[in-house]
């Protein structure tokens, strides 16, 4: 479903070339949870944001249902962005103002589709995550765990192909932590992808490989 | 589609506090720059009026080429030379730019004398007569029925006169004492009657002449010539009287009353490019010109200042207001919105409030600043506010090109949205 080939990405600064992915080769299939751990400045990240066609790659491509991501017309990987992928972040990234309702119909907005059957499956999103009564909370009310779930919501909202985590449990308690990485073995049981960079050993446990990023390298670590 | 033009509304009332602080900013800027530029033009203008009714423009006296005889062949041949003013040079003269008024004058061509009586003696003078028009010399006319009567004067009236001040200085000065002639004041020679005699010169006698009373109706220092000044259509009269219409409708000079300082110097100008010969006091009106220029230079400067100060107010607050909003932004990007979407939302959002903010400022600006001028009014120095040149929807216009101005820095940092806001 997506594939790297050769990815590269090297920054200049005050004229010096530093290289952060050095000739990254990956496929995830459908179904697939992949870890991806190292270093911090590692340049795990920057992965993330190639992969979401948010960055473009100094060299190699990336595939997206063996089609390429042509990063000159911005619309293109937006597009592709807001309907193929669901982000989590570490910080849940929720906007405090707005009630979970409207944090959860966030994506879909940007995709200008709102429906009966996409508040349909809002609801039923909600009421999955246990978050039905919080529906009109302000997200700032919410506890870290309610966050990120609604923020699991929220990446759902489009019905993604594939999950893109940046530590989705680093500020949550073991627990919650927990909760977040059986929800997304079931996410994967359900046919989607879901690419976690984290530094978690459930997590680890739960994946079907295991990468790390060292020295802008992809390294293997079991399968 | 419905959705995202509902996202981009959300956003205008989004971070609501900032955005009034951002709108109130542009409100008081909009106000102070529209306040400041037209009570600076204000009373810039009102100095400058009162200093040009205070001392206004000198009027140009035009008189034509001198085309008269340049030798002895000429003046054998009979080529006494032509006069250049006619009704095609008034007219020209009229159609210059700044030229409020050309009052042309006409000179006698006739034999004439002045009889006057003071102390029961007779005071007989040759004489030349100018006419010139109730218009021109119309101020230094005592008593409404005398203007009248010089702007009616028809053939077999008494002929009202006035006496140049030049005269009066020249006879004082040089005529009457060696003489042994009386000094005569204004108020004696004010309505005192004396016989015109038109047509007779102590030299000359043309047949026909006659004698005509007439009465001193005030002096005037707009014609300065040792002559009478009589209605223009009675010097018109006689010269065709006794001369059969050779005369015709020339002028020997005609004064040109212009606008302006400014136009003094422009019209002056052209006048003498034209051939011309012109006579009046350029210096007062340069020097005028130069005093105007310096206060413009002064209130440019100020109104520069004050419109610098406002404009960076305008742009910083909104600069800020888009920075504040950059997570947001951000977030937008990473979940899917073009930079396309969000450089339109962006735009949208700041361009309403400058719109908005431009607009009260303005709005109340106009509003009040009558009261406000009534209230700088200082002793003997009326400013009269002027009408506001840019209007209300121009203003509010600048107002949200301004601000979303001050939103392409934020706008460049949405093109490049990131998973990690720190990296």
């Amino acid at each position: 479903m997506l594939k790297l080939l050769n990815v590269k990405k090297f920054y200049r600064i005050a004229g010096i070339k530093k290289t952060i992915l050095e000739d990254i080769t990956l496929e995830i299939k459908h179904g697939e949870i992949i870890s991806l751990t190292g270093k911090s400045g590692s340049g795990k990240t920057t992965l993330l944001n190639i992969i979401s066609g948010l960055t473009k790659p100094s060299g190699g491509d990336v595939y997206f249902d063996d089609k390429k991501i042509k990063y000159f017309l911005d619309i293109i990987p937006s597009r592709m962005r807001c309907r193929k992928i669901g982000f989590i972040f570490q910080t849940f990234r929720l906007l405090p103002g707005e009630t979970t309702w409207s944090n959860v119909l966030l994506p879909a907005r940007i995709l200008g589709r709102i429906n009966h059957k996409t508040v349909e499956y809002a609801d039923a999103l909600l009421q999955k995550l246990g978050l039905s009564e919080y529906k009109f909370s302000r997200a700032a009310l919410l506890s870290g765990g309610q966050k990120q779930r609604a923020a699991l919501a929220r990446a759902l909202i489009n019905d993604p192909d594939i999950i893109l985590a940046d530590e989705p449990t680093a500020n949550l308690d073991n627990e919650t932590a927990n909760e977040i990485h059986n929800f997304l073995q079931n996410l994967a049981r359900e046919g989607k992808s879901v690419l976690v960079v984290t530094h978690n050993d459930f997590m680890f446990s739960l994946s079907d490989r295991i990468y790390a990023v060292n020295n802008g390298l992809l390294e293997k670590m079991r399968t | 589609m419905i959705q995202k033009i509902l996202l981009i509304i959300k956003e205008l009332f989004s971070g609501i506090f900032i955005s009034i602080i951002v709108f109130t900013v542009i409100a008081v800027a909009a106000f102070s720059i529209g306040s400041f530029v037209r009570i600076v033009n204000s009373v810039e203008k009102s100095i400058i009026q009162k200093f040009e009714s205070a001392v206004p423009p000198d009027v140009i006296k035009v008189s034509p080429p001198f085309t008269g005889p340049t030798g002895i062949l000429d003046f054998l041949i009979g080529k006494n030379g032509t006069p250049g003013l006619d009704k095609k040079s008034v007219a020209f003269l009229s159609g210059l730019k700044g030229v409020k008024a050309v009052y042309p004058l006409n000179a006698s061509r006739i034999p004439m004398q002045a009889v006057i009586s003071f102390f029961g003696l007779n005071y007989r003078t040759d004489l030349v007569c100018i006419g010139a028009p109730e218009e021109f010399i119309g101020q230094d006319i005592n008593g409404k029925d005398n203007k009248k009567e010089w702007k009616d004067w028809k053939p077999g009236m008494e002929l009202p006169v006035l006496i140049p001040e030049i005269l009066l200085d020249a006879y004082n000065n040089s005529m009457a004492e060696p003489n042994g002639l009386p000094r005569i004041t204004k108020n004696m020679a004010i309505g005192r009657d004396l016989r015109i005699i038109f047509g007779k010169s102590s030299v000359r006698e043309v047949e026909g002449f006659s004698s005509e009373m007439s009465r001193v109706t005030g002096f005037t220092d707009k014609v300065k010539s040792i002559c009478l000044v009589i209605p223009l259509q009675a010097v018109r009269f006689y010269n065709n009287k006794f001369k059969g219409g050779i005369a015709g409708d020339s002028y020997i000079c005609a004064y040109v009353l212009v606008s302006s300082h400014t136009s003094l110097i422009s019209v002056s100008d052209r006048i003498e490019k034209s051939g011309f010969i012109v006579e009046t006091d350029k210096a007062l009106s340069e020097e005028m010109l130069s005093f105007k220029r310096k206060l413009e230079s002064i209130f440019f400067l100020l109104t520069n200042i004050v419109f610098l100060l406002a404009l960076l107010s305008m742009t910083f607050s909104t600069m800020i207001a888009a920075f504040n909003r950059m997570d947001y932004y951000n977030l937008l990007r990473i979940l899917g919105a073009s930079r396309f979407f969000l450089t339109l939302s962006l735009l949208f959002k700041y361009s309403v409030i400058g719109f908005a903010g431009s607009f009260c400022g303005f709005f109340i600006m106009q509003k009040i600043l009558g009261f406000y001028v009534s209230s700088l009014k200082i002793q003997g120095f009326e400013i009269v506010l002027l009408t506001g040149t840019v209007s209300i929807w121009s203003a509010a216009g600048a107002g949200a090109l301004i601000s979303m101005i001050a939103s392409i820095p934020a706008l460049l940092l949405i093109q490049s949205g990131k998973m990690d806001p720190d990296q």
